[in-house]
């Protein structure tokens, strides 16, 4: 859920990393941290266990200037990926203006890919809201592996529907596709919250 | 869905936290939604954390909700966080807003407390507006939203 100030000329969207456990979602966030200059960008936070798994969320503040005039803030988070922290997912879901589901590409990890996609679609509807509303992207992680499916069978199995979702091919690990991908679902939300506005 | 405040509505709401900060003595409250964005802040900026701070709140606060349904409560109305110097009193306005105010030894929680009740009484029915769409149209129509162009980051 946008959020307008007029008074103070502020824009708030509110942006988070879907996928299954280990897709490298954390690893997208800290690759932005770390390219993102750093008059745009706040501290991340991340609530993860001992393990670094994500246990509740990891939190980024970035800002920008998108429509003229206006400070426009991305609040970015990732969910937890490992499938017992569904009620955290929710959780974090909740009043999100646009979604980067992350794709493990590894051949094994399709099963879980398409698990998590589906749990996706499911914790949308349990906010009445769903795909078709939501401004959101692919982004194929892992493209560095020796063990990958090709991205035509990924779009095979996920990027089926009758308007293709936008693909970005990533190697979050090493930074490639990252600020590609956040540009990607900015501009998006962006355009979205533009045509809702202007209309 | 867009959330939209007007300068009006604004103003009130500062005016409602301003008037709760003097009255309380707490050092900063915010409001902010469940999803954890912020949307009006008032007092200290709190070391420059306050969206952070509003990230967890939210998280915190959720995750109380479900601990009530595990308890067959509706609801903890409102949780404390008790720090040696610094603590924080987290309240639901309404079905999509919290007040959470930070205070340290200069006050006390119960103070805190009953000025939070009798601000969130206040707060609530300007947002039942807000959230019923009803103040948007008063909003700066000559206002238009253009991109800039080239990439976002
Ligand atoms: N080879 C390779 N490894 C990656 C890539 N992206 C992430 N990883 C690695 O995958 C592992 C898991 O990454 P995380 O970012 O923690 O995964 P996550 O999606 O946040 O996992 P959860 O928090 O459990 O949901 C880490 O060891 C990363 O270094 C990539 O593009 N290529
Ligand atoms: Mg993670």
């Amino acid at each position: 859920m946008a959020l307008v100030n007029y008074a103070k000329k502020e824009i708030q969207f509110k942006i988070v990393y879907y996928g299954p456990g280990l897709c490298g979602k954390t690893t997208n966030l800290e690759q932005i941290h770390a390219l993102v200059p750093a008059k745009s960008k706040g501290n991340l936070t991340s609530l993860a266990t001992s393990q670094d798994r994500t246990l509740f969320f990891d939190f980024l503040p970035l800002h920008t200037t998108v429509f003229e005039g206006w400070t426009t803030k991305f609040q970015m988070y990732t969910v937890p990926g490992q499938v017992k922290y569904n009620s955290t997912r929710k959780l974090v879901l909740r009043n999100c203006d646009g979604i980067v589901f992350c794709v493990d590409s590894q051949w094994d990890k399709m099963p879980e890919n398409l698990e998590s996609y589906e749990n996706l679609k499911e914790n949308l509807e349990l906010q009445n809201s769903s795909l078709t509303q939501m401004p959101h992207v692919l982004q194929y992680n892992k493209r560095d592996m020796d063990n990958i499916a090709p991205n035509e069978y990924i779009d095979y199995l996920i990027n089926n529907g009758e308007v293709r979702i936008p693909v970005i091919e990533a190697s979050a690990f090493n930074g490639n596709g990252v600020l590609e991908t956040l540009n990607a679902i900015a501009k998006l939300v962006s355009t979205d919250f533009q045509e809702k506005q202007n209309k | 869905m867009a959330f939209v405040l007007n300068p009006a509505t604004y103003e009130v709401l500062e005016a409602d936290l301003d008037e709760f900060l003097k009255n309380s003595e707490a050092n900063a409250v915010m409001l902010c939604d469940r999803g954890g964005n912020i949307i009006v802040h008032s007092g200290e900026s709190v070391n420059d954390s306050v969206d952070l701070i509003s990230a967890l709140v939210a998280g915190a606060f959720a995750a109380t909700q479900q601990l009530a349904a595990v308890l067959g409560e509706d609801e903890f109305t409102a949780i404390f966080h008790q720090g040696k110097q610094t603590s924080i009193f987290i309240a639901a306005v309404e079905e999509e807003v919290l007040l959470l105010a930070l205070f340290d030894n200069n006050t006390t929680a119960g103070l805190v407390k009953m000025y939070a009740f009798n601000a969130i009484n206040k707060i609530r029915s300007t947002f039942t507006d807000v959230m019923s769409g009803e103040d948007v149209e008063h909003h700066d129509p000559t206002a238009s939203f253009v991109i800039n162009k080239g990439p976002i980051f």
